[in-house]
């Protein structure tokens, strides 16, 4: 776990819920790339973004993919910094353990550092 | 001074991403930065597209980029992935797909996220101008 770990080159803050656009898949995307890149990448759900990280989804039930499975390649491209913001959560109702990779909470506090301190911030 | 890369995230006439990121590289330009790369991502790849017209007392926005792009050799680059998605495809990509017809503008590349990767490194600032 990179809990301690602060400074990232890439930030990509997911903000759309899934199966609506195109904006989860592609904001992956960048991620997965970046990485490739060797680039520190860090991710952040949050508002409806959260909702991407809802297991038990069936996107093929809409003829789509869906982002699941990228997310479950997040390790296998060194991206183990996922964090998902406390205030959205609560509005949800939702609990980190629920979601997929275990995404750890951050408050309204921690996000203003976690964007300050990252080299570039993305919005998907 | 300082060198930039400006992805635009929205597609012209639908967002007005494509034409303020225009205008920010060229007050960029005339300040004496510089401008490493211009990414087209998202619906932002249909800035490329050599079919746009737009009516006359309208900005023609992708016809701006591309005398921007010729006059200050500032390179356009279109998600090639996100491009091929949305219809927007260049000469080799159209025989490689087995269609007669393509409609890249000229001062366009497609080509992959790879060059974004590489850009938001080299570049000193990153500038987004989404959707």
């Amino acid at each position: 776990m990179t809990a301690s770990k602060n400074h990232f080159d890439v930030l990509m803050i997911m903000q759309h819920p899934p199966l609506a656009n195109s904006m989860p898949r592609e904001g992956l995307d960048m991620a997965l790339v970046a990485a490739t890149f060797g680039q520190q990448v860090a991710l952040l759900f949050a508002g409806e973004g959260i909702f991407q990280l809802l297991p038990g989804q069936a996107p093929e039930q809409l003829a789509l993919k869906g982002t699941h499975r990228m997310l479950e390649a997040l390790p296998l491209y060194d991206i183990e910094s996922v964090f998902v913001s406390e205030p959205d959560l609560s509005n949800y109702r939702l609990d980190a353990q629920q979601l997929l990779l275990s995404p750890q909470p951050k408050s309204a506090l921690e996000i203003q550092h976690l964007i300050a301190s990252s080299r570039t911030v993305f919005s998907f | 001074m300082a060198s930039f890369i400006i992805n635009v995230m929205g597609a012209p006439y639908t967002s007005q991403a494509p034409h303020s990121a225009l205008r920010f590289a060229r007050a960029a330009l005339a300040q004496g930065h510089t401008i490493v790369r211009v990414f087209f991502y998202a619906d932002g790849v249909h800035t490329g597209s050599a079919l746009a017209c737009p009516p006359q007392d309208e900005p023609h926005i992708p016809q701006q980029w591309q005398t921007l792009a010729e006059s200050e050799h500032i390179e356009l680059v279109i998600c090639v992935a996100a491009a091929l998605r949305r219809g927007i495809i260049n000469e080799s990509e159209a025989k490689r797909y087995g269609l007669t017809q393509y409609n890249l503008r000229s001062g366009f590349s497609l080509s992959g996220l790879g060059q974004w990767a590489e850009g938001i490194q080299v570049a000193d600032r990153t500038i987004t101008f989404q959707a």
